[in-house]
This record gives C-alpha cells, sequence and structure tokens, in this order.
C-alpha cells in the first residue's frame, strides 16, 4: 500500500486547493473593500465656511446656473466657454480667480456637478491656473447680499 | 490492493463535496463582505464626473435618495449602516453628534443626480451649520474618469 498525497504538486510547487482560492479572494475582496472609498467631486470648504463667498478684493465671477442648466456670468447669459475665458483672463501669475455658483432651486442636481466636474479639468487650464469654484448655500447667498446691500449675481459681472 | 481500492472510491464524493461547501461558503462569504464594506447600499443614481477623488476612509455618509418630488435622507457616521433620519433638521443634528466627537470628520453626500438641486443645497446647509469643512459630492466615475490626487 502506498500513501499518496491528495493534491499533487505542479511543477515542484503544492497546488491550492479551492478552498484555499476561496479564502484568497475573500481576503482580496474585504482588503479592496475597505481600501477603495467612495469616490466622488471634492467640495473644499475654506476655513470655518462651507464653500463660502470670497472677499470683493478677490473680484469673484458670480454665476447663476438657472434651471435648464444654462449659466448667467454677471446677470448676462453665458455658457462655460465665455466663463472659461473669463476666468483665464482673470488669473494670472501666482493668482487663480474665483468662481461662484448660485444654483437655482429647480436645477437638476447633475448638471450641477457636472459643471463642477467641468470646470475642473485640467485640459480647460492649460497655460492658467485652475480656478477656485465655490458653491455656497442659498442661505449664505442671502446673508451676503444682506451685507453688501445688493444681490451680486445681479450686477454686472465682477464684484457689486 | 483492497484498501486501496476503498480510499479511491471514498476519496471522490468526499472532494466533491469540499468543494461544494467552499464554492457556497465562498458565495455567501463574498455577498456578506460587500455588504459590510461599505455602510451604505442604499440604489441612488449617482451623477457622473470625470475627475474624482477618493473620499478618506471611515467618512460619515448622507444620502439623499428619491427624485424630484420627494426624497428620502438617510446618514451613516462610517461605522454603522446607514438609517432613515428626518430630513435636513435630522442630517444637521446626526453631523453636529459626529463632528463632536470627531471636528475632522469628512462626509460623503450620496445624492440622486435627478433631485433637485433644492434638496441638496438644504443638506449642504445643515452640514455648513453642523460645522462640517470636508465634505465630497459622491460621483459615479464616467467612462473616461480620472483619479485625482
Amino acid at each position: 500500500m502506498s500513501i499518496e498525497p491528495r493534491v499533487r504538486p505542479l511543477g515542484g510547487l503544492p497546488a491550492i486547493g479551492l478552498a484555499d482560492t476561496a479564502w484568497i479572494v475573500l481576503g482580496v475582496t474585504l482588503l479592496a473593500g475597505f481600501l477603495c472609498g467612495e469616490r466622488g467631486v471634492m467640495f473644499e470648504p475654506g476655513p470655518g465656511d462651507l464653500g463660502g463667498l470670497p472677499p470683493l478684493e478677490k473680484a469673484p465671477l458670480f454665476v447663476r446656473v438657472l434651471p435648464d442648466g444654462t449659466l448667467q456670468l454677471g446677470g448676462r447669459p453665458s455658457c462655460l466657454d465665455d466663463l472659461v475665458a473669463r476666468a483665464r483672463s482673470e488669473s494670472g501669475p501666482g493668482r487663480e480667480a474665483v468662481i461662484v455658483l448660485q444654483v437655482a432651486d429647480d436645477a437638476a442636481y447633475e448638471q450641477v456637478v457636472a459643471l463642477l466636474d467641468a470646470l475642473r479639468l485640467p485640459e480647460r487650464w492649460t497655460g492658467a491656473r485652475p480656478p477656485i469654484v465655490s458653491l455656497p448655500t442659498h442661505q449664505q447667498i442671502a446673508e451676503y447680499a444682506r451685507a453688501y446691500g445688493s444681490d451680486p449675481f445681479e450686477a454686472a459681472a465682477g464684484p457689486p | 490492493m483492497r484498501i486501496e481500492a476503498r480510499c479511491a472510491a471514498l476519496r471522490e464524493p468526499e472532494l466533491s463535496v469540499l468543494a461544494l461547501a467552499s464554492a457556497a461558503l465562498l458565495a455567501a462569504l463574498l455577498v456578506g463582505a460587500s455588504t459590510l464594506s461599505r455602510a451604505d447600499r442604499t440604489r441612488v443614481a449617482l451623477p457622473a464626473a470625470s475627475l474624482c477623488v477618493e473620499a478618506p476612509s471611515g467618512s460619515a455618509i448622507v444620502v439623499v435618495a428619491g427624485d424630484a418630488t420627494r426624497a428620502v435622507y438617510r446618514f451613516s457616521d462610517g461605522r454603522r449602516p446607514c438609517r432613515e433620519v428626518d430630513g435636513p433638521r435630522g442630517v444637521f443634528f446626526e453631523a453636529a453628534r459626529v463632528l463632536a466627537a470627531s471636528p475632522d470628520k469628512a462626509f460623503v453626500l450620496r445624492a440622486d443626480g435627478r433631485l433637485l438641486y433644492r434638496a441638496v443645497d438644504e443638506v449642504l446647509e445643515a452640514l455648513r451649520r453642523a460645522g462640517a469643512r470636508r465634505i465630497v459630492l459622491a460621483a459615479q466615475p464616467a467612462p473616461s474618469a480620472r483619479l485625482s490626487s
């Protein structure tokens, strides 16, 4: 009588059983689950403020997103290319443009994320500094308008 | 010879039972692992983005599901599963409680892309009032998506 191993070595290395494979796959799955977090568009509010409005000295570009997704820059109809061109002209060495978004209540949320995403694409900012994009809440915009006595999104492009 | 024959007869069924048991165990554990690896499994049609960042591990999660007519709000501190809360007001209280324990906690906002922005704005305002500093608007990576540093 001879005693043979249940799993024969292959090429000098011991073959791995199905149960071992299962544990390896499980381990990898768990590890991937812990290591891979949620992905999305980062919203980076400044200290003490959540995407707050920048000071007027920074001459922000006030952009309104209408319910149909179209843009208004300083109260006038605009589009993404215009906005990018304007932001590029506002930026300079060591200085980036600041874009402040006011989104209509009835706009689709996906349009807002698409706009934030489009404004952060590096290809749009070749040779220029990418802008700081601010998305203040409606409450913050109301407080801002009260503080300055006018709606900056209605005024001509630039600070009120 | 007789012993060898009996061993061979016994070995085959033993191996297939082991294989079946392993496969069943693997399937069960994979399902369990995929459920446990995230605190939230709510089905949300996330908006698409091509330039994504990865949220910090253990981020708190705010879910805004539903459609243009009705929104449902859920919250997780990042460790326990999501549970429904009472609108933006409930999000505020939960976020304030989490931030009291860890002020640098990041928040992931998993909002349905079809929602009207009003619902999202109310949640952002609730998080702002609670003192949140880091927020990731969860997005579904577009086909040409890249991971930003």
